[in-house]
């Protein structure tokens, strides 16, 4: 029994090594890279939401308030317009976060890669050393 | 071979050679692969198009193997981690030299050091990680319900004409059970496996997985739920299972009905919408494949509908909380005062003065989830969708009118709305709160005006106003001009409204207010059935259960939605039934202490205690009793022995519920001559059978004799002076439903009236002129005549034994008095025989007894003798007018002298009255015990 056993045992570590192990950078080029795209897409798009941009642009012309004589219209107008675009900026800036941080998570292997690379002496820049 | 089970829709096709087995046993007991199909694929299933089978062999070798699997993953990620946290630690320590040096951060990918070094080489670990346990969250081979529709799936019949060898070399459309069987489910199979070896069982079947899920939590759960006891079922289990063991038994192999099961598993799996099969589509499984099973759970009372609810019960909490925690979030996101996110409203000071706002009130929870109600809500959704378009919810009070503008409330809140609802508030309208402090003349009609302009320029409400009747009824008083003002405006469509209207005063007040209805889509809220009003318990019942500290049996539940509907008629589920599960609750708490469950039997305590209907199920002492009814009745009635047998049959089964539930209980004719008892046998009914001698609806007949006397009895029309009241027939009967409804001298109404009772006889309803439906279900019908009485005296004088008697009657006699229809609607025509001389004396005995009891009650003891009575029973017997005489006899020698002894103060306590013969009655005083 115990000489199947150990059998098994080196089998499925092998097995494991190469269909799991190995198999990993594959999945992470892959599937890896599609779901984390997927993810941060989401994440703008429910800023936008809480953002309510798309309500205010639909509602730039309407006056604020229900005042609706022309002063007020001109005021509501502006007010709206300027609302608008620092909210609009406010969620460009958040995409622009995550849009790095997902580029950072994507190219994180890249990075390990170089470095371990690096460390080791087979080149001569450290990684993203232009960066620095 | 085919064969086809009753509630699966798999068909199943086995290898003719080993039935499905894969091995066949030689006569020394050792099993041998089967030569036809090799032990592969030995039972095939078809479901809708594809081939079902299974193929992953369980045996002691595979489980071993699976072991060492696990052991090597588990072992694999240990040592990964390890490695991680040694990498981290020796990141920490460059970190910590960097800082010491005082460099700066670059140099921690400047740097070259062999701590940077094992970092990074272990830095991969942890995405490595990462992707393992994503990896576990995601299904990657689900069953693909998601590509078909279930109905089409479950329905297709191809292979007609199949045989097992053409099914099993099909390579195209087969699909592999097994690649669908999550974790926690094989762990069961191979545990069942490993039990029936131990067991030495030969076949692995599905009791060995049921033995192997009972420990199991969510399995107690349901057991819970259904009031299983767990060890009575246990012990079932094992007492089964013992018969398997084999002595010449060699190793455990799975047996036909174990891939049955696990066909059957993965239908359950695919009905019900999951991506893997789970645990509990191998219970149902269980219970569907082996008859065995089947019976057990039949046995204590569950049937697969029951399992199914009841899974689904233990299920759906998780679900209702995770839906209201969707809803919540979102929620937050809408703003917490009465501006909306597009900043074009108005604030609507005085409309929040004498309003709610039930979306604000939705934001923060205060709802309980709406339970379904999709289609209501739908239409809801399209109604509103137009310019200026209401809504009106019509329905019975405590249907769920209200709960279903809170759903809307909580979608709203949530914008799970049309565009044209998005952003908006949904205010409850308080007319009492528009009164509140509006003294003087003018001032709530001012409030009113003002609130409606708020609205109108606010645009982003939506108004709810509850019992929108009270407007039109009259019922507003003061608010009279307010109201007509805000109706004013409504019919105009200058705003959107949702309102609700009880059926009752929508018919009263605003079917016929054609230019303002014109406005509301009509949106009738009916009862929920009993599905949709079990899931509405089932949700509330966890508020209650923490409450309260019991715990619900699905049979409590099932039987408060049957009882409920049964015995309440004035009010409607889902209402009723929830008010009775709360008082159920408290009930059982308080006569069993904290943590009990709540069983049938409390439910049927409470609704015996609002009815005074014996609903329980019936304790041996009360059948003992109602085996000697007969016993029960003649305590208060001499004779009549054919009345009291027919009576007495007819209270047994109406008890025993093996009755027509549409008619009412039972309807009897009694005919004989006056004073036989006929009146006395009636009430001892209802004392019987409805606890009390006043549970009766007496008519007499002989006040309804003209055609007009019939709205006395249903009611008066509407449009006429004294209408919208009802008949005294109809309200007694709906005001008490459970009574004897006893209709003295019927051969004196009027044909229309017995024409009426023709229809209640047979149908058990009855509508009074309002409209509404009156049931008679619950009553015993007892119509007393006298009209024959002259043929039955002459009868019984002539000596005809009663079977000639009430045969002659039958053909000749009542055919002249009632038309045949009518005699037809009754259960039993019983004939009461005139009362002889010993009858008399016998009721003598009975009418003393009591003036006995009366006197016992001043402490003074009465008694007679033999003679005495007999005197008495002569004196007042005449066959022609029954007891009556004998009554008046009583009254006139016993008991007017026994009142002036009394007055005269010549009787005391402890003292002996003595009737004699002549009349004379003696006193014995008691000996004084204080001089």
């Amino acid at each position: 029994m115990s000489l199947q056993a150990a059998k098994l045992i080196v089998v499925h570590i092998t097995r494991g090594i190469f269909f799991d192990i190995l198999y990993f950078p594959i999945w992470w080029i892959t599937r890896g890279i599609t779901s984390a795209v997927k993810i941060s897409v989401n994440w703008m798009r429910h800023y936008a939401h809480r953002f309510a941009l798309l309500i205010l642009l639909k509602n730039l012309h309407k006056p604020m308030f229900g005042q609706t004589d022309w002063q007020s219209r001109i005021i509501s107008f502006f007010v709206r317009l300027v609302q608008f675009v620092v909210l609009t900026a406010g969620w460009i800036v958040w995409c622009a976060i995550i849009s790095i941080v997902t580029l950072v998570w994507i190219l994180m292997p890249f990075f390990i890669l170089w470095a371990i690379m690096y460390q080791l002496t087979l080149v001569r820049t450290p990684p993203f050393s232009w960066w620095l | 071979m085919e064969a086809q089970s009753k509630k699966t829709n798999v068909h199943f096709f086995a290898c003719p050679t080993c039935v499905g087995y894969g091995f066949l046993v030689t006569p020394a007991g050792k099993p041998i692969t089967c030569s036809q199909c090799v032990g592969k694929e030995s039972l095939v299933g078809i479901l809708g198009g594809k081939i079902l089978y299974w193929d992953r062999p369980i045996d002691q070798l595979v489980i071993f193997e699976e072991k060492i699997i696990r052991t090597v993953k588990y072992a694999r990620i240990g040592i990964l981690t390890t490695l991680l946290t040694f990498g981290i630690l020796m990141f920490l320590l460059e970190f910590w030299n960097i800082v010491q040096e005082g460099e700066s951060f670059t140099f921690l990918i400047t740097r070259r050091s062999p701590l940077l070094l094992i970092f990074y080489l272990t830095l991969p670990i942890f995405f490595y990680l990462l992707f393992v346990y994503y990896r576990g969250k995601t299904v990657s081979h689900p069953i693909p319900w998601r590509k078909t529709e279930r109905d089409e799936v479950i329905a297709q019949e191809n292979f007609e004409g199949a045989t097992y060898n053409t099914l099993k070399n099909n390579k195209k459309t087969k699909l592999n059970v097994s690649s669908f069987v999550n974790e926690e489910v094989y762990k069961i199979l191979e545990h069942a496996f490993q039990y029936a070896e131990s067991m030495r069982h030969q076949t692995v079947e599905p009791l060995h997985v049921l033995a192997v899920l009972l420990p199991t939590t969510k399995l107690r759960l349901i057991f819970g739920r259904l009031g299983i006891p767990p060890v009575e079922f246990h012990k079932r289990v094992e007492t089964l299972l013992e018969k398997f063991s084999d002595k010449k038994f060699q190793q455990a192999l799975p047996g036909h009905k174990w891939y049955k099961m696990l066909m059957v598993a993965y239908e359950e799996a695919f009905v019900g919408e999951r991506d893997q099969i789970q645990p509990q589509d191998l219970l149902f499984a269980l219970v569907k494949v082996d008859k065995k099973i089947q019976d057990i759970f039949y046995d204590l009372g569950v049937d697969l509908t029951k399992l199914h609810h009841v899974s689904e019960w233990v299920h759906a909490q998780k679900q209702l909380a995770e839906n209201v925690r969707r809803w919540q979030r979102e929620a937050l996101l809408k703003p917490k005062n009465t501006m909306n996110r597009a900043l074009t409203a108005r604030p609507t000071r005085v409309l929040d003065s004498m309003s709610q706002d039930l979306t604000l009130m939705a934001r923060t929870g205060s709802f309980f989830p709406l339970i379904n109600r999709k289609e209501e809500l739908a239409a809801t959704f399209r109604a509103l969708k137009e310019v200026g378009g209401s809504v009106l919810f019509v329905g019975n009070s405590g249907t769920g009118k209200s709960a279903v503008i809170y759903g809307l409330a909580e979608r709203m809140a949530a914008e799970e709305v049309p565009e044209q609802l998005k952003d908006r508030r949904l205010v409850a309208m308080n007319i009492g709160a528009l009164l509140a402090g509006a003294a003087g003349v003018g001032v709530a009609e001012e409030r009113m005006l003002a609130a409606i302009k708020e609205i109108t320029l606010a645009s982003n409400v939506i108004l709810v106003i509850e019992d929108i009747d009270t407007l039109f009824s009259g019922a507003m008083g003061a608010a009279v001009e307010s109201a007509q003002i805000l109706t004013d405006f409504i019919g105009q469509g200058l705003m959107k409204v949702v309102a609700t209207a009880r059926t009752e005063e929508y018919l009263r007040f605003l079917q016929d207010k054609g230019s303002f209805l014109r406005r509301f889509k009509k949106i009738v809220v009916e009862e929920p059935n009993f599905d949709l009003t079990m899931r509405i318990l089932q949700s509330r019942a966890g508020i209650f259960e923490y409450r309260y500290k019991a715990y619900y049996s699905y049979d409590a539940l099932e039987q408060t939605i049957l009882l409920t509907t049964r015995y309440f008629h004035e009010r409607y589920l889902p209402e009723k039934a929830l008010d009775v599960i709360e008082q159920a609750a408290i009930y059982a708490a308080e006569k069993r202490g904290a943590k009990t469950i709540v069983t049938k039997a409390d439910v049927a305590e409470i609704i015996a205690q609002h009815t005074n209907i014996p609903v329980k199920e019936i304790t041996a002492e009360e059948s003992e009793k109602l085996l000697m009814l007969e016993e029960q009745i003649h305590e208060r009635l001499i004779d009549q022995e054919e009345a009291v047998r027919s009576v007495a049959s007819a209270l047994r089964r109406a008890r025993e519920e093996l009755r027509d539930i549409t008619r009412p209980i039972a309807n009897l004719l009694f005919l004989g001559p006056t004073g036989v008892g006929k009146t006395e046998l009636a009430k001892t009914v209802a004392a019987l059978y409805f606890g009390d001698e006043k549970k009766m609806v007496r008519l007499d007949m002989s006040e309804y004799q003209d055609q007009l006397s019939i709205y006395r009895m249903i009611g008066s029309p509407t449009g006429s002076q004294s209408g919208g009241v009802g008949g005294y027939l109809t309200e007694a009967i709906r005001h008490s439903p459970f009574a004897v409804l006893l209709l003295d001298e019927i051969e004196k109404a009027h044909p229309d009236i017995l024409n009426i009772f023709l229809q209640v006889m047979d149908d058990g309803r009855l509508t009074d002129t309002l409209g509404r439906t009156i049931d008679f279900t619950h009553t015993i019908i007892i119509a007393t005549s006298n009209a024959v009485a002259q043929m039955i005296h002459d009868s019984v004088r002539q000596e005809m034994p009663m079977e000639k008697i009430k045969e002659q009657l039958i053909e000749g006699e009542i055919p002249k008095y009632f038309r045949p229809e009518f005699i037809n609607r009754f259960d039993n025509v019983i004939v009461f025989k005139p009362l002889s001389e010993e009858d008399i004396f016998a009721i003598a005995k009975l009418l003393l007894k009591r003036v006995a009891r009366d006197l016992e009650n001043k402490g003074i003891f009465f008694s007679t003798s033999e003679d005495a009575v007999r005197e008495l029973a002569e004196k007042g017997f005449d066959p022609k007018f029954g007891a009556r005489p004998l009554r008046r006899v009583i009254q006139n020698h016993v008991d007017d002298a026994l009142a002036k002894l009394l007055l005269k103060g010549t009787l005391g306590r402890r003292d002996q009255v003595i009737l004699e013969v002549g009349g004379r009655i003696r006193v014995e005083k008691a000996e004084q015990l204080v001089t």
